[in-house]
């Protein structure tokens, strides 16, 4: 390969460090400023911020697209006539985003296929940064950054880029309804892209396609209250209204929440461990009697005992029931005060053959908890009643029994405000989703 | 060499006068690129038909000459390779081919018929206004950056990285007027 022709060549090493750093050759530029030119379709005074990198700009008076570019500043397209729409954030209105200056230098709105739908976005400047847009769709705020990263496909419906995976969450037409300002490309009202949008909140990865290229940027959700004070804002925010796409969770930093829970349930559970484990059960009495349909004793009665701790007393019955049931009601009755407490207990069991072979459904025994029984004297009055003509029963009253239900009780108590919690998740997550292609579904 | 003068009202239309812009970058910034100091010594203006950037010619302290790409606040420092193997040919490439350039691997990112507005300062080659190219971008891993140029004369493949600006600690700026 022949060398290539050198001009004069040096290296900074030969420089002079002492004279200032400027090639003789080539004279120090001026400062660099914006231009303004009259509009050649109405002669109102037309103004260019970002020199050298807008292509096109919008007339404010007669909203001629006008090409920048040009010398004769050709006027490309008129654009939307009927409407005019005052943006938010006026054009030259500058504003610290992510710790830099940016000048708003454009503004366009943009509608979806159904024509239904429309948005906002501001084109934001900085000469040493280049472009950012600031999108403003129901109330919501993203700050956009125009990526050069080709963002990767992946499985079921996700995208990545730059190390982060994103879900789809629409696809669609999206088309240029108006526009003021300048922008660094020859926009048109009319102008149309298939637009994706993936989303990773707060982040929003969008893909926009047409016929000639393909076009990344990562939206960053922007709190009202941001967009306001950076930009001085005076006048009224518009409503945030529904969930945006890629609006963090109000409960998603809830995870201390589901910490302290876990904590609290564990402990719970080991206090219930440990009284199960150190209650002791001691039977206070067993007895037996025969029960007949027609008797002239309807009730029976055991003999007195003595409950020595306060504690869950079991009241154990045992029938040899077949193909039929049993049921006692009785009463505990404390012979020191007369008071008494209500219990009904009732056994049944079922048996058989058929074509799967031998089965058999219930139980001859059965039992029920009367809880925080005081220490005294006591004693049952039963009553039983059956199909049958007859039926001999046992009942056994056993002191001691570590109770659940307390646990149960405390544990809802502890579970009600994350399950609350979840559900409000449940409700903002749907909100979010139905906006998407995905309506219906959550992402859970 | 073109020389910029001033605009002055009798010079306007003789000469291949560089359209203004808005670039803090200028002949004689100096700026780092890893442990490489580099001056800016030159610039060439390319355009196409959607829009324009700049080449700086940047002398590097390791001897090595290379350029400072800068367009829409995307900054990107590469060196022209020439290690001899095959280059495509100028209809060859697609945007989302690959291509081994330079020990690394990169996609086509885009491809536009540009041509050189004009030049200031100083070149390694003579860059008339007017000359037409196709100039193909490619990406890679990790910020790697790629850009073939394809000309009558010849196919020059140049290998660098993207860049913030910060990064490149630029003294010796342009003044900007408001900024």
């Amino acid at each position: 390969m022949p060398p290539l022709p050198w001009a004069t060549k040096k290296t900074v090493a030969e420089a002079d460090p002492v004279t200032p750093a400027v090639t003789p050759s080539a004279p120090p530029r001026t400062k660099a400023a914006a231009l303004s030119f009259q509009c050649p379709s109405c002669g109102g005074s037309v103004q260019v911020r970002a020199v050298g990198s807008s292509i096109s700009v919008v007339c404010g008076s007669c909203a001629s697209v006008i090409d920048a570019k040009d010398p004769n500043h050709a006027v490309l397209s008129k654009a939307a006539v009927n409407m005019r729409i005052q943006p938010l954030i006026p054009l030259g209105t500058r504003g610290k985003l992510r710790g830099t200056l940016w000048e708003v230098i454009g503004f366009m709105q943009r509608v979806d296929g159904s024509g239904q739908y429309n948005w906002r976005e501001y084109l934001l400047f900085n000469p040493t940064q280049g472009f950012r847009w600031l999108l403003e769709s129901q109330g919501h705020w993203s700050y956009v950054i125009p990526l050069h990263e080709r963002p990767k496909k992946g499985s079921g419906n996700t995208a990545s880029v730059l190390g982060k995976s994103y879900r789809h969450f629409l696809t669609g037409q999206v088309s240029v309804q108006y526009v003021l300002g300048e922008f660094y490309w020859r926009v048109k009202v009319g102008d149309s892209v298939q637009a994706m949008d993936y989303v990773n909140p707060p982040e929003v990865l969008s893909i926009e396609r047409d016929k000639s290229e393909e076009t990344y940027s990562l939206g960053e959700y922007l709190l009202p209250q941001e967009v306001r004070s950076a930009f001085s804002i005076t006048a009224n925010m518009p409503a945030p209204i529904g969930v945006a796409p890629n609006q963090p969770s109000a409960f998603d930093g809830n995870s201390d929440l589901r910490g302290y829970w876990g904590a609290f349930a564990a402990i719970l559970f080991l206090i219930q461990l440990l009284s199960l484990m150190f209650s002791s059960s001691k039977v206070l009495d067993v007895s037996s009697f025969n029960w007949e349909k027609n008797a002239a004793t309807a009730s029976f009665s055991t003999p007195s005992f003595e409950v020595t701790k306060t504690s869950g007393l079991q009241i154990r019955l045992q029938a040899p029931v077949s193909n039929n049931w049993f049921e006692i009601s009785g009463d505990l009755v404390n012979e020191a005060d007369g008071d008494t407490e209500e219990f009904e207990l009732g056994v049944e069991y079922y048996s058989g053959y058929d074509s799967d072979g031998s089965w058999s459904e219930g139980s001859q025994q059965g039992s029920k908890v009367l809880s925080s029984i005081a220490p005294g004297k006591y004693h049952l009055n039963l009553q039983g009643s059956s199909e049958m003509e007859r039926m001999s029963f046992s009942v056994e009253t056993v002191q001691g029994t570590a109770l659940w239900s307390n646990f149960v009780l405390i544990f809802s108590l502890l579970s009600a405000y994350p399950a609350f919690m979840l559900w409000r998740r449940h409700v903002f997550e749907t909100a979010r989703w139905s906006g998407s292609d995905y309506a219906g579904g959550d992402d859970e | 060499m073109v020389v910029r003068h001033d605009l002055n009202v009798e010079d306007f239309g003789k000469m291949a006068t560089l359209p203004a812009d808005m670039s803090p970058i200028q002949v004689g910034a100096m700026g780092r690129f890893g442990n490489l100091g580099f001056e800016v010594v030159g610039r060439l203006k390319i355009d196409w038909s959607d829009g324009s950037w700049n080449e700086w010619y940047c002398l590097f302290n390791d001897g090595r000459d290379g350029w400072l790409a800068e367009a829409q606040g995307e900054y990107m420092i590469s060196f022209q390779i020439r290690d001899g193997k095959k280059l495509p040919g100028r209809g060859e490439l697609r945007a989302g081919n690959p291509l081994n350039a330079g020990g690394k691997l990169f996609t086509v990112k885009d491809i536009k018929e540009v041509v050189c507005l004009g030049s200031e300062g100083e070149l390694p080659m003579k860059a008339p206004a007017g000359r037409k190219s196709t100039s193909v971008d490619l990406i890679g891993d990790a910020g790697d950056f790629a850009t073939l140029d394809f000309s009558e004369e010849e196919t020059r493949l140049y290998v660098g990285k993207y860049v913030p600006f910060e990064q490149l600690k630029l003294t010796g700026l342009r003044e900007l007027d408001g900024w």
